[in-house]
This record gives C-alpha cells, sequence and structure tokens, in this order.
C-alpha cells in the first residue's frame, strides 16, 4: 500500500514535530525517534489536557459562586499578519502575543479563569502551550460551544483591528449585540489599522462601538 | 480610547498603563452567566478538523495502521514476541531492538499525530501486552520496567476518548489503569524470582493502587 502522509494545515512552527511525523520524516535512530515520539505525545497531550481543565472550569462556574472565567474568543485578523511578506507585520504578530499574554496575566490577577477557544480552522500556535486552557473545537460544534460558553462567562476578550462588518457580523450571530463592547487598548503605532482588545460585559445590554 | 505601548517587563512584574486597572474592576463589577453548556459537557478534543480526516490521504493512513495493528496482534497470538531477538533487549540496554515494541511503540506515535484513536488504543494494548509478557518471562528477554511504565503513563491515555474505546471499557482511566496494573504485577513477579522481596511488595502495591482495590 502507498500513499503519501499530508502536512496538516492545522499546524504550524509549533507544531514542528508533528508536522515532521505527518510528513513521514521519521528519523532511522531509535533514540532520536522516540524523542519525535515523545515530543509529539507531549504536545497532544498537553492539548487534550488543557480541554479538559477548561471543561472543568467551565462547568464548575456554574455550581459555584466562587468559580469565574473569562473567554477569550480569537484575534480577528491576525491572519493577514502571520502570513504577511513583511517582517515588520510579522513582528506586530510577535508583539500582540507578548500584549495577550500581559492581558491574560491581568484577567487572572483579577480572580478570573482565561478560557481561549479554537475554532477548527485556527491555528494551534497562537493559542496553545503547555496547560493552556483551550477548548479545542471544530467547525460542526464552534457556534453551540462558543454559544455556550458567551452566555457563561463573565466577560469575552476580543482582540480586533477595527470593528468591521465581518467582526460586526460574528458578534451578532453569537447575539453579543445585547453587549457592552468596552475597547480596552489601542496600540500607538500599528504598522496597519489600530489594533484593540474588547472586553464585553456580559451583563450589560447596551452596544457602544 | 485609552493608549498602550509595548516594552519589556522588568521581574516578574507585570507592566502598568492606563488601561489595565479598568480589567480587574469591569470583571470585579460583573456577574457569572448561566447556561445548560450541553456541549461543553460533551465535546471531545478533535485537533485535525473533519475535512482532513476524511481525506484520501488520511483514509489511506488509517488503513495501513489498522493492517499494522492486525499484524502485531497475529504476531502476539504466535508468540513471536519470544524471538528472533529477545535478549539483544539486554545486551544493548535498549528495547529497540525488541520487533515487536519497536513497530508497536512507532505505530502509537503515527496514529496519534492523525488522531487515529483507534489505533492509538490498540497499539497501547499492544504495549501492554508485551511489556507485560516481557516482564513475566524475563528469560525471554528483560524489557526495561521503568520504559514500561514511562510509556504507560497516565498522560499518554488523556489522548484516548471513551466514546472509540471497546464496549466493555467506557472509561480511559479504567482501561489505562488495567494495563498499567498488568505490567506493575508482573515487575512484581519477576521481582520476587530475583529475590528482592522488597522491590516485589512495592510493585505488587503498586499494582493494587493502580487498579484501585
Amino acid at each position: 500500500m502507498s500513499f503519501r502522509f499530508p502536512i496538516s494545515p492545522s499546524f504550524s512552527i509549533t507544531g514542528q514535530p508533528i508536522a515532521r511525523l505527518i510528513s513521514g520524516d521519521v528519523p532511522e535512530l531509535w533514540t532520536k525517534r522516540t524523542e519525535l515520539f515523545d515530543a509529539v505525545l507531549r504536545k497532544f497531550a498537553n492539548i487534550h489536557e488543557g480541554h479538559e481543565k477548561a471543561r472543568a472550569i467551565a462547568l464548575s462556574s456554574q455550581r459555584s459562586a466562587s468559580t469565574c472565567f473569562t473567554l477569550y474568543l480569537r484575534n480577528f485578523g491576525i491572519e493577514e499578519y502571520r502570513y504577511s511578506d513583511d517582517p515588520t507585520e510579522r513582528m506586530y504578530n510577535l508583539r500582540l502575543a507578548q500584549f495577550r499574554k500581559e492581558v491574560k496575566e491581568w484577567v487572572i490577577r483579577a480572580g478570573s479563569d482565561l478560557l481561549s477557544l479554537r475554532g477548527g480552522n485556527d491555528q494551534l500556535d497562537e493559542l496553545l502551550g503547555s496547560g493552556e486552557l483551550v477548548f479545542t473545537g471544530q467547525s460542526r460544534n464552534w457556534h453551540s460551544l462558543a454559544g455556550e460558553l458567551i452566555q457563561a462567562a463573565k466577560a469575552i476578550i476580543i482582540f480586533a483591528n477595527d470593528v468591521s462588518p465581518v467582526f460586526l457580523k460574528k458578534l451578532i450571530s453569537f447575539n453579543l449585540y445585547k453587549k457592552q463592547i468596552v475597547p480596552l487598548f489601542t496600540c500607538q503605532k500599528p504598522p496597519k489599522n489600530l489594533m484593540s482588545c474588547y472586553i464585553m460585559k456580559a451583563t450589560q445590554i447596551h452596544l457602544h462601538v | 480610547m485609552e493608549g498602550w505601548s509595548y516594552s519589556v517587563s522588568e521581574g516578574d512584574k507585570l507592566l502598568t498603563w492606563p488601561g489595565a486597572r479598568r480589567i480587574y474592576e469591569l470583571l470585579n463589577d460583573l456577574y457569572i452567566g448561566t447556561s445548560e453548556m450541553q456541549t461543553v459537557r460533551t465535546v471531545p478534543c478533535q485537533i485535525l478538523s473533519q475535512a482532513e480526516l476524511q481525506s484520501p490521504d488520511h483514509k489511506a493512513a488509517r488503513e495501513y495502521l489498522k493492517n499494522v495493528t492486525l499484524k502485531l496482534r497475529e504476531s502476539i497470538r504466535n508468540l513471536n514476541l519470544k524471538s528472533p531477538y529477545p535478549h539483544s533487549v539486554i545486551e544493548n540496554g535498549s528495547d529497540a531492538t525488541h520487533p515487536a515494541l519497536h513497530l508497536a511503540r512507532s505505530t502509537f506515535g503515527i496514529a496519534a499525530a492523525f488522531e487515529d484513536y483507534a489505533a492509538m488504543i490498540e497499539s497501547l494494548a499492544i504495549l501492554g501486552e508485551i511489556y507485560t509478557y516481557l516482564l513475566a518471562n524475563p528469560l525471554q528477554g528483560i524489557a526495561h520496567a521503568e520504559d514500561a511504565l514511562n510509556l504507560l503513563t497516565m498522560r499518554y491515555y488523556k489522548s484516548v476518548r471513551s466514546q472509540d474505546l471497546p464496549g466493555n471499557m467506557a472509561n480511559p482511566f479504567d482501561y489505562a489503569r488495567e494495563l498499567i496494573g498488568n505490567v506493575y504485577y508482573a515487575l512484581a513477579r519477576m521481582r520476587r524470582e530475583q529475590g528482592q522481596p522488597n522491590g516485589a511488595l512495592a510493585a505488587y502495591e503498586a499494582s493494587l493502587a493502580v487498579r484501585g482495590h
């Protein structure tokens, strides 16, 4: 039987061991091969662990008033920077990752867990790391999963370049038009559009954009 | 809108910027929402997209992995575990030269990359059987107990979804416990035969603990 191993678009640079394995690039040397397998298994174990932890926190928030979570939906518009030929724009992507990390630290310091939701077409590297609380959903269940998490979340965080028609359409599809949108931060000198971090107050009923 | 500019954190201190305080205040002012969470309760962790999983390449890979695990099973039934290289496991200080171990572990790694849970479960079960056999029959070659237990650590089984398990093993952790318990038990017997009562007792107790007795 012959077949070629496809390289999954779900894996980028941080998924390199997985991409190697999927592409059939398996070392001959046993120790090297074991290292590669272990790297893949560690990554998968981390992803699954993060998924289960996120589930536990989400369910716990409905049972105990002392547990709450903030939902990080995604970085809308990040693709245009990730795949850019311009190294300055790719660097901008790294700066945003740092920015997101610091927002997360402040959310945690405020006593809330930050859960993330990864869709079927999202890259792994944006959200994943050791112990990250990430739901790994697929296209067929992403909307219902996001809807439930949005309802239960204390607040929702979205990064976006601007309030574009696509962005608004996404918000409306989740009935987020009933929430108050608070643009928190704006980078001073972004290479393209303004980049803002929005926190949506899940209990408010007015739209301010 | 409040401005934010990037700079480098110093030590453990977080950056401070005008908007930072607002996150704290905002979250403290809010209330938790409610949801039945029906999807959240049941949604499996699936990394590859459905389109990728159904591609001809993935189907071919799955068929290949299925054949590999079937052949491995046949080898176990025919007791080919004993040969042809049992002693090389001792001599080389590595499990790598045991062909069945080598193949089962490779199959597991590749199956994981393809999110082929059926092949992952089957190759893990085969690995558990091989290690148990080798530990119970030290004359056939002493498999490295540490390697066995490292391989069968619980976190690997977290990749196994309950809906992909055989019908009588609905809980992946029970399944994992049973396999790891088998390996510990075989290790206890081996230590006893080696005249190491303390090691035998420790392994036996570990076997009971893992199985939840």
